[in-house]
């Protein structure tokens, strides 16, 4: 009897442990489910950081209410807990599992503190960026409150000039303020996120109207030249606020110069671009011009091509694509690299009418600079400045604009094309730290260099005398330089292997390398006499010579004519070689291609 | 008969890589020089009117740099100058040794009337940072035995000397463009014939 009640007792003191075990499971798993709808929703809003400081502080409100919600189940989470601490100190006979459940509700609510930090670290950063964001949008719309409101006509005088130049720059000095931090941290944080757009966005805009302040500012000064009497262009270079330079550090300083440098040359490009138009309107078209027809000179007509080459395809190249490119890289280098080496090919048009130049000089100086065609044109040209200058400034004396003859400005294609490579490898200098944009701008410099290294030999070919076939159908110039020479016949006899070395002067073209030599005529310049060519298709290289390392060997065919050329150096054996290397390559992929 | 038109001289300056060209020309023209954001052009060419023996005339002065390393490309800016500048830095006395070169280019080139006697204007610049040139002795002696050239030593940065040298470069210009125009005057006027008269008669 008493065995049967003792088992009654254990079994119902089981029982009840079963019951504790089970309420408790029950618990734990409606706290883990709650617990976890909540990390669940708290990760699904992670990275709703909201449009603006207003909604950053509205979410973060939310997050505190939520918080607070959580506090409750919270409590009844430490209860449970607590409980299960208690039956499993006892000699429960599920103290393992209640155990590995307290361990679980732990971990989960462990889970829950982190993404709510996680939440509100994101919350706060996006808050100051938002800040930060709205900041440079007011200063931006400052800005453009201020160039909208400057009285242009006020400017028209020295002191309204000056003033508003003492506007400006006390304007682009607050800009300093605007400093928003988008380290590589923050940028991984954000990756892909609209506040990350919306950052770069703004940093765009403070860009485009310090853009637009400095364009003001030249303009102003323009007008200011103006009233100086000053004849011709005059691009200013930029004055610096030295104050606020010094108190930056040396790479701000630097990004600040390159900021400069892209800026004086998309400046001098607007120049540039301005004043082919001039030629275009005030000379080109006159030829074409009926008013005109009587007083245009006989060698002149028909002539419009020499007289100006190619200009009018080089302006339409600046004025319909390079300079709106230039405009669209908004102030970033690497872009402007990118514009480069995108039209290095275009650029081929300079070749075209640096060769021309020398016809057009010779026809330029067959007319005269005071024909009366050009008188006139150059007169309304003159007509049509001072009319501009003086439209801008009606309460001032009417000034004289000078305007250079038609020959100065038929220069300025050849001067351009020679500054490019200045502002690259200059903005090339004042980049450090960012090796993309270091790597285009050097391959923008490299290709830009490579161009006037084949204009500038591609002049030489114009002095080629006495060549049979015609130089046109023999590609591209790619090199030509000096070279001492030693011909080899294989039919020639005994006799004639009397080692004789020669110098040459060697041009290799995309089909044909010429060998040719120099002379001079009794006006002392120089020319070439053509000798021989090796056609490209047929020309066999041996890159090494033993015993000289500035030598190489080019053959024709089967070794019929064998040309030991010895370089200057190795340098430019090398340079050489690869050149000659493409060439070869490249016909040989060709020949392929037609098979 | 010419009193009346303004002369344009022209003058081209030439020298070695980054010795100062276009910041001498800047300060001459501007009368700027900017240490913390140095102009790569500043202007594409310049003009600047001066006063020569009373008379007004405009200097138009090309900078030739960036064209160092493609002197074909520099042919078409030499013909028609009436002065050279030849320029050297003074802290680089290398830069002195390629005046020669640069001479020779620009006569080869230019191929102004008579050699001997084109006027060369030498400047040794940058005597900020060092105030005499090591190669003064040596740059007075060139210059002597090539003829008609001047030589001075400025700084673009301090504006030392620039007025002088300019001022003789319009001096030198002005007197070759007159020798010029001397040799080339009187040049006889070609009236065209009018030979309409002719045809008057017969074309009804």
């Amino acid at each position: 009897m008493e065995n049967t009640q003792e088992f009654w007792e254990r079994h119902k003191a089981k029982l009840n442990e079963c019951l504790q075990f089970r309420q408790f499971e029950e618990d734990v798993a409606s706290f883990r489910d709650k617990a976890e709808r909540k990390i669940e929703w708290l990760k699904g809003k992670m990275y709703d950081t909201g449009e603006n400081v207003k909604q950053a502080d509205s979410l973060i409100r939310e997050l505190e209410n939520f918080a607070e919600e959580w506090q409750e189940d919270f409590e009844q989470g430490e209860l449970v807990l607590r409980r299960g601490k208690n039956l499993s100190n006892g000699r429960h006979f599920a103290g393992d599992a209640i155990r590995r459940k307290s361990m679980e509700i732990q971990s989960v609510y462990d889970q829950y503190k982190d993404v709510r930090k996680r939440r509100r670290q994101i919350l706060d950063i996006s808050r100051v960026l938002h800040k930060e964001v709205e900041n440079a949008r007011k200063w931006c719309e400052e800005g453009k409150y201020l160039l909208a409101n400057q009285q242009l006509d006020s400017c028209k005088s020295h002191e309204g000039a000056e003033e508003a130049i003492i506007n400006i720059d006390a304007f682009l000095k607050t800009s300093s303020q605007l400093e928003i931090d988008i380290s590589e941290e923050i940028q991984q944080l954000f990756e892909g996120m609209k506040i990350l757009e919306n950052i770069k966005e703004a940093l765009q805009t403070v860009e485009d109207v310090r853009t637009m302040c400095e364009n003001r500012k030249v303009q102003i000064k323009k007008s200011v030249n103006n009233l100086n009497k000053r004849p011709v262009e005059i691009v200013e270079p930029e004055p610096i606020a030295s104050k606020h330079m010094n108190c930056k550090s040396d790479s701000d300083t630097k990004v600040y110069k390159r900021s400069c440098k892209m800026q004086e040359l998309l400046k001098t490009e607007m120049t540039y671009v301005a004043d082919l138009e001039d030629i275009l309107k005030g000379y080109y078209y006159k030829l074409d011009d009926s008013d005109m027809e009587h007083i245009i000179p006989k060698e002149l007509i028909g002539k419009k091509d020499v007289l100006f080459g190619n200009l009018k395809e080089i302006y339409d190249f600046h004025n319909r694509i390079f300079l709106p490119e230039l405009q669209n890289c908004k102030g970033l280098p690497a872009e402007i690299g990118k514009c480069f080496i995108n039209r290095a090919n275009d650029f081929h048009l300079y070749g075209v009418y640096c060769q021309n130049k020398i016809n057009s000089d010779a026809l330029y100086h067959q007319v005269g600079e005071n024909n009366q065609f050009f008188r006139e044109c150059k007169r309304q040209f003159d007509i049509n400045k001072n009319e501009n200058t003086q439209c801008h400034q009606p309460q001032m004396q009417p000034v004289e604009t000078i305007t250079l003859p038609l020959g100065s400005y038929l220069l300025k294609p050849i001067q351009r094309i020679t500054k490019y490579h200045l502002f690259l490898s200059d903005m090339l200098e004042y980049t450090e730290d960012d090796s993309e944009c270091t790597a285009q701008l050097q391959e923008a410099l490299n290709a830009i260099l490579e161009l006037l290294r084949c204009v500038n030999d591609s002049m030489h070919q114009m002095n080629i005398v006495n060549f049979p076939g015609d130089l046109s159908d023999q590609g591209r110039l790619l090199m030509q330089d000096e070279f001492t020479i030693t011909v080899y016949h294989r039919k020639q006899t005994i006799a004639d292997l009397r080692v004789k070395q020669r110098n040459r002067h060697i041009f290799l073209y995309e089909n044909s390398i010429l060998f040719c030599k120099k002379k001079v005529d009794q006006q002392q310049r120089a020319y070439f006499d053509f000798k021989s060519s090796l056609k490209i298709t047929q020309v066999g290289l041996t890159e090494n010579i033993r015993g000289d390392e500035r030598k190489f060997e080019l053959w024709s065919g089967a070794r019929e004519d064998v040309y030991l050329i010895q370089a200057l150096n190795q340098q430019v054996k090398d340079k050489w070689l690869k050149e000659i290397k493409k060439c070869l390559t490249h016909k040989f992929d060709h020949i392929q291609v037609l098979k | 008969m010419e009193t009346r038109k303004r002369a344009f001289l022209k003058v081209i300056i030439l020298g070695d890589s980054g010795v100062g060209k276009t910041s001498l020309m800047n300060q001459y023209v501007n009368r700027r020089f900017s240490n913390e954001y140095k102009a790569t052009i500043g202007a594409d060419f310049l003009t600047r009117d001066v006063t020569v023996d009373n008379k007004l005339v405009t200097l138009q002065i090309w900078d030739t740099a960036g064209q160092e390393r493609f002197a074909s490309l520099g042919v078409a800016f030499y013909r028609g100058a009436d002065c050279c500048v030849l320029v050297y830095d003074v802290t680089a006395p290398n830069t002195m040794d390629s005046l020669d070169a640069w001479r020779n280019e620009f006569l080869e080139q230019a191929d102004p009337l008579h050699h001997d006697e084109f006027p060369f204007v030498v400047i040794g610049n940058k005597t900020d940072i060092q105030a005499k040139s090591e190669k003064n002795s040596v740059t007075q002696s060139w210059c002597s035995g090539k003829g008609n050239v001047s030589y001075f030593e400025t700084s673009a940065k301090n504006g030392s000397r620039v007025e002088e040298a300019f001022q003789t470069v319009a001096q030198k210009a002005l007197e070759q463009d007159t020798e010029l125009t001397k040799e080339a005057y009187p040049s006889p006027i070609q009236l065209p014939q009018d030979n309409n008269k002719s045809h008057e008669g017969c074309s009804c």
